[in-house]
């Protein structure tokens, strides 16, 4: 298990800091979800853990933005916690996509970490368990808990936005 | 080039890109990764090593408890017996009248002896 969670634990949090844009809140969905997968799922195989590591942690990012879209809706935003809790559509520095740009190394993937955090939730989720974590479509609808055809729908509309994006640069 | 071709290839330098972004994690989120991951292994092992005689034990307590309260109640209703039966001598008619003629007894005792 050890190996296991250490061999996803660093995807796990860059998802986590895509779906959340704060460093702390990703380390604690990382956290939460690892905790539950040891405690309910360490006695399944080995090959039952990667799915079953990432419907925790999917389903975590899923209740993370729902109860930030309630406190945003509420109007309980306060100002010492609003860089990490901002919507991905907020953060997006529109002169990193300025195309005549160059960018390399650090630069070009911090380009692709705002063009992907800037993706609605379910793009991003089916975007990076399809392609990142390349499980299979029928994998990636059970994890995301949604259609084949859903998937397709986020993936294909999530590799259109990226191409747009950071096609020049990548 | 067609699209898929090129979906393919762009896939590919994504997925090398997205990589090399985890891979640079600075030091203090690996470090945090690293406890956060410790700390869950640990949890488990606690759950696990945390006297797991107590399991057994604590069955085995119940269930000496079970039959020690039964003894101790069926022993109540044995001990209870004796003083039902005195009871019921002494609520009997017969025994008060036998009680009243006790000095007839005795001299009958005494002329027969």
């Amino acid at each position: 298990m050890d190996q296991f969670l250490a061999s996803v634990e660093k995807r796990a949090y860059q998802m986590a800091k895509f779906a959340t844009g704060c460093p702390d809140q990703a380390l604690e969905i990382v956290q939460e979800t690892m905790y539950k997968l040891v405690e309910k799922y360490s006695d399944r195989d080995r090959e039952e853990w990667g799915p079953l590591f990432h419907t925790i942690l999917q389903s975590r990012i899923k209740d993370w933005h729902r109860r930030n879209s309630i406190k945003k809706k509420l109007g309980l935003f306060w100002s010492g916690n609003s860089d990490g809790n901002n919507a991905m559509e907020d953060r997006v520095d529109p002169s990193a996509f300025d195309p005549a740009r160059m960018l390399e190394g650090e630069q070009v993937i911090e380009r692709l970490e705002t063009a992907i955090g800037s993706l609605p939730l379910r793009q991003q989720q089916a975007f990076l368990l399809r392609y990142w974590e390349e499980y299979d479509v029928s994998q990636t609808a059970m994890i995301m808990g949604c259609s084949e055809g859903s998937v397709k729908t986020h993936c294909s509309r999530a590799l259109a936005v990226l191409r747009e994006k950071v096609r020049d640069c990548i | 080039m067609d699209m898929a071709q090129f979906d393919e290839k762009f896939i590919k330098s994504l997925k090398a890109a997205l990589d090399e972004s985890a891979e640079s994690l600075d030091a203090e989120i690996r470090l945090r990764l690293t406890s956060a991951r410790s700390a869950a292994l640990e949890q488990k092992k606690k759950h696990r090593t945390g006297f797991p005689w107590l399991v057994p034990a604590g069955a085995f307590a119940s269930l000496v408890t079970v039959i020690f309260v039964i003894l101790l109640w069926s022993k109540n209703d044995m001990d209870q017996m004796p003083v039902m039966e005195d009871l019921e001598l002494l609520s009997s008619e017969e025994s008060l009248e036998m009680l009243e003629d006790l000095e007839f007894y005795e001299w009958l005792e005494s002329q027969t002896g």
